[in-house]
């Protein structure tokens, strides 16, 4: 187990800790359950770290530049912009982030050939 | 004996040209640039702020109405927070973090750069809105319900300011799942949690903060876009309050979040200053565990005056914060203590950070009482606290990494002469700016607001203030300058010119691609300083132990 998922538990632990404070201290509900939530969030982390297994090495392939991510984050920017002005704009982005998405399929569909 | 730094391919040129700018892997070139955008955001802010200050320094409105002044000053809140303070924060992380902890690059630099781009496509959405009928956001950066509700501010422009802060939250929180993942999965071999660098265990508690609260501000933005489309979100009895929950549930974490980097900062920059072993390191770690802990569990004390939160809850955990950052401070001071102290450009803006970041975090401890936060609450006495702590605390040491990294990112030295030209008109300008705001506010002017009246008493302590606003420009201007300086009359800058004590000084500067061809044995949080001591014959006896 990774001892950095210790730290985080720690701290997922005494976050928990303060949440439980809270909801013997108010009859709200909002508040302590969002410290609440935070605590399980950084546990479920901390559980993730736990368990990830180590990075294998390899030859780097990574692309020096990534435009379609790039691209894809415009769709995005685009589709989200679109909640405001409308369907257009939505449908516009939508298919920019599908550009994008097909050409970082393609960037790591060539990175993986390279790695053999 | 040095260990291999993993699988790296060091030296392979970077792809050159617009490719390169806009779309590269590279997490030092993608931190440069966020860094590069937050600080052309800085100086449109500060512009913002300019000409707020300009406008309060008499009586009556001379330059702008209103609505304009309304829509500064929600501007210049959330550029400052959520387009520089921030971001800055994770770009120094992300440049320096990996090359701190031995890694040949950051986790998932797609995701890094996918980040990147979205903040600056949130921050141009937001600035967009000036383009729109009814003009920017101006709802204040806090953007509270009602007064965000589209009958109380109607049109685009609020929209979109909206829309511009879930995309910079989604950006940030991108950028922070990175550099947590850098963190636990590409530390090198020996690099344990315990030999981790100060700055990198600050980026960590960061990086946890902002993947715990900054999704719950994009919720609450979404639910607020969702309200203003019509979908009466907020509209019940409770709503404004649950809003207030959403909004500050990120909204303290934020301050911790332009603190802690700016810490850790501080502490490495002390540390090599004064040429020692960085002291109490352990009872800091401990102490920052606790810290973001508490972090994440006082955001209600911005809610004191509404009279709908657990008070003493919220005052006992926003008073035990002292405890945290006393440690914190106290470690600072054991490490100048008997140290060999050099008066350089970085350790004068990392020492402005600590003291004035002190004034900062005491006044805190006052809005931290209920009983006094009812007196001070929405006065300027609050617009000086908090910029106590983020400009003249965490800017400060933004601008004391500038000047301790910039060799490491470009290879160039920054005159130092001149930064300390810019640090006396900064430290100048900054008190004279926001200490009369402390009394000011005791004396009951609202913060948020175009205009005051002649007999209110307000215009000599304005009058100051504004004169300390244009002196701040002045020190930025120095920066810029020296800046042009440096790439104009360049001064090579060596690989290693302070002689520091973390890894990102064993490679070269600028560092190639991944980072570093071999690595120096790992056997503290100060690998560099154990290699030169072990380097140096022992002391005589009577002479001062230093690390040079």
């Amino acid at each position: 187990m990774r001892i950095a998922a210790i730290w985080i538990g720690a701290l997922a632990l005494w976050i928990g800790a303060l949440s439980l404070l809270l909801w013997l201290w108010t009859g709200a509900e909002l508040a302590p359950a969002l410290l609440t939530g935070a605590a399980v969030a950084l546990a479920a982390i901390a559980a993730f770290v736990a368990i990830l297994p180590d990075e294998t090495a390899g030859p780097r392939t990574l692309a020096e530049s990534s435009l379609p991510t790039v691209v894809v984050v415009i769709g995005l920017a685009m589709m989200v912009n679109g909640l405001t002005f409308g369907l257009f704009l939505i449908l516009i982005g939508a298919e920019v982030a599908a550009l994008g998405l097909a050409g970082l399929a393609r960037q790591l569909w060539l990175e993986r050939g390279r790695r053999g | 004996m040095g260990v291999e730094a993993g699988t790296a391919v060091a030296g392979r040129a970077p792809a050159g040209g617009l490719l390169a700018w806009i779309a590269t892997t590279d997490h030092k070139r993608i931190a440069l640039r966020m860094a590069v955008v937050a600080f052309g955001f800085f100086l449109i802010g500060g512009i913002f702020a300019l000409v707020m200050r300009s406008e309060l320094a008499d009586p009556g409105l001379q330059l702008v109405g209103r609505d304009t002044y309304n829509q500064l000053f929600t501007m210049h809140g959330s550029t400052m927070v959520f387009l520089v303070l921030t971001p800055l924060a994770l770009a120094l992380g992300t440049y320096i973090v990996p090359l701190q902890v031995g890694a040949a690059d950051i986790a998932a630099p797609r995701v890094t750069l996918a980040g990147h781009w979205l903040v600056l496509a949130g921050g141009l959405t937001m600035y967009s809105s000036f383009l729109t009928d009814h003009g920017a956001g101006k709802a204040g950066w806090t953007a509270y319900y009602p007064l965000s509700g589209n009958s109380a501010t109607p049109g685009t422009g609020m929209d979109l300011w909206v829309v511009g802060v879930i995309l910079v939250g989604v950006g940030l929180t991108l950028v922070a799942g990175c550099l947590l993942a850098t963190i636990v999965r590409l530390r090198a071999p020996q690099m344990t949690m315990l030999r981790l660098p100060v700055f990198s265990w600050t980026m960590l508690a960061t990086v946890l903060m902002v993947v715990m609260s900054v999704p719950v501000l994009a919720v609450g933005m979404a639910l607020l876009l969702a309200d203003r489309l019509g979908a009466s979100v907020y509209e019940s009895s409770g709503g404004p309050i649950a809003y207030q929950h959403l909004f500050w549930f990120f909204g303290h974490p934020a301050v911790y979040i332009m603190f802690f980097p700016f810490l850790g900062i501080t502490a490495d920059v002390v540390a090599t200053f004064a040429r020692k072993r960085f002291t109490g390191y352990r009872p800091l770690i401990v102490a920052l565990i606790a810290f973001t802990g508490l972090s994440m569990s006082v955001w209600a004390h911005h809610m004191f005056t509404t009279d709908q939160v657990a008070n003493k809850y919220f005052s006992l955990t926003s008073t035990a914060l002292v405890v945290a950052a006393g440690t914190e401070y106290f470690a600072i001071i054991a490490t100048l203590i008997g140290g060999s102290i050099l008066l350089r450009t970085p350790m004068l803006f990392a020492l402005g950070f600590f003291l004035q970041f002190l004034i900062g975090g005491l006044s805190g401890v006052i809005v931290a009482s209920p009983p006094l936060d009812y007196h001070a609450h929405d006065s300027y006495f609050v617009v000086a606290h908090f910029h106590y702590t983020l400009f003249a605390g965490s800017l400060f040491a933004g601008f004391a990494a500038a000047y301790y990294w910039f060799p490491k990112w470009t290879g160039l030295m920054l005159r130092d002469s001149l930064g300390k030209v810019q640090f006396a008109l900064m430290v100048v300008g900054t008190n004279l700016t926001f200490f009369p705001m402390f009394l000011l506010g005791y004396d009951g002017m609202p913060r948020r607001v175009a205009d005051y009246a002649p007999e209110d008493g307000f215009t000599d302590l304005n009058r100051l203030s504004t004169l300390g606003s244009f002196l701040i420009a002045l020190g930025v201007a120095a920066f810029l300058w020296n800046l042009i300086l440096a790439y104009r009359r360049p001064v090579p800058a060596g690989d290693d010119p302070w002689e520091g004590h973390s890894l990102e000084w064993a490679t070269s500067s600028p560092p190639p691609r991944y980072n570093f061809r071999s690595l120096p044995p790992i056997t503290s949080h100060a690998p560099l300083l154990d290699r030169r001591l072990e380097a140096k014959p022992p002391p005589k006896r009577g002479r001062r132990r230093v690390a040079r």
